[in-house]
């Protein structure tokens, strides 16, 4: 793939699909990300660390129903990030379907 | 050699363009506001719009506890919040028009009720706004619906 423009953070799988799931939200439940991946609590704490690290994620603790819950949500800068990634996807697909079949 | 390998990062971002597309998809149900909630904001909005031509300012503070209220139970069970103000110069334009709409729609009724004497242009006023907006919320889930069939059709 192309080094360039491909952001390493985010073209992990899980990581990819955290960014997909957050991009179109304003924030979304740690549960519901850990439901939707179906990876374990930890497996999913330590790839938001990762994404919280680079900057493109934020965690918010919000309190419903008595009980303390973990928010997260795609910083501008992980959007930017998102975006480019998704770009380079794009432009590797559309490249290899450019190229004439011998 | 080359070849192959080109296959296998074009596969590669294929897959991951697909698994995109199926997360996105994922978040955007999950934030879909359900039916509802658009028929509750229909009635509170309109409830609003129909005190606020009558004069009725503690009617008015009711109303807005209530909207509260509604917004507090759409929360509670939600496990995804969709973007709340929208990111457009078209979507500022649509929400600047709705409360202009609002204002318009509170001013005839004031005058209709107060300078022509019908009592019941603030229901009507109230029952217009309440109406549009309900019709808003019906678009905006069948916006949700068009982005995640346009996510899984992709």
């Amino acid at each position: 793939m192309s080094a360039a423009e491909i952001d390493p953070v985010i073209h992990a799988p899980n990581r990819l699909r955290i960014c997909a799931t957050l991009a179109p939200l304003e924030s979304a439940e740690f549960q519901f990300l850990r439901d939707t991946l179906e990876v374990s609590d930890s497996v999913l704490s330590k790839h938001i660390k990762q994404l919280e690290d680079a900057g493109y994620v934020k965690l918010r603790k919000k309190k419903m129903n008595g009980r303390q819950h973990t928010w997260v949500l795609l910083t501008s800068t992980g959007h930017t990030a998102f975006r480019a990634h998704v770009e380079a996807l794009e432009q590797i697909v559309a490249a290899a379907r450019a190229i004439p079949v011998a | 050699m080359k070849n192959t390998k080109n296959a296998t990062d074009t596969a590669a971002a294929q897959d991951a363009l697909e698994s995109i597309h199926a997360a996105s998809s994922a978040g955007i149900k999950a934030a879909m506001p359900p039916r509802w909630f658009g028929l509750a904001i229909s009635v509170v909005t309109g409830g609003i719009v129909a005190a606020a031509s009558a004069g009725e300012t503690e009617l008015i503070a009711v109303m807005l506890a209530a909207m509260a209220g509604v917004i507090a139970m759409r929360r509670k069970d939600s496990v995804a919040e969709p973007k709340t103000l929208p990111n457009t110069l078209l979507g500022f334009a649509a929400l600047s028009g709705l409360l202009l709409f609002a204002l318009a729609v509170i001013a005839g009724g004031r005058f209709l009720s107060e300078a022509q004497g019908l009592a019941w242009a603030p229901l009507a006023s109230g029952g217009i706004f309440g109406l549009a907006v309900y019709v808003l919320s019906l678009s905006e889930r069948r916006e949700y619906r068009a982005r995640i069939q346009g996510n899984s059709g992709q």
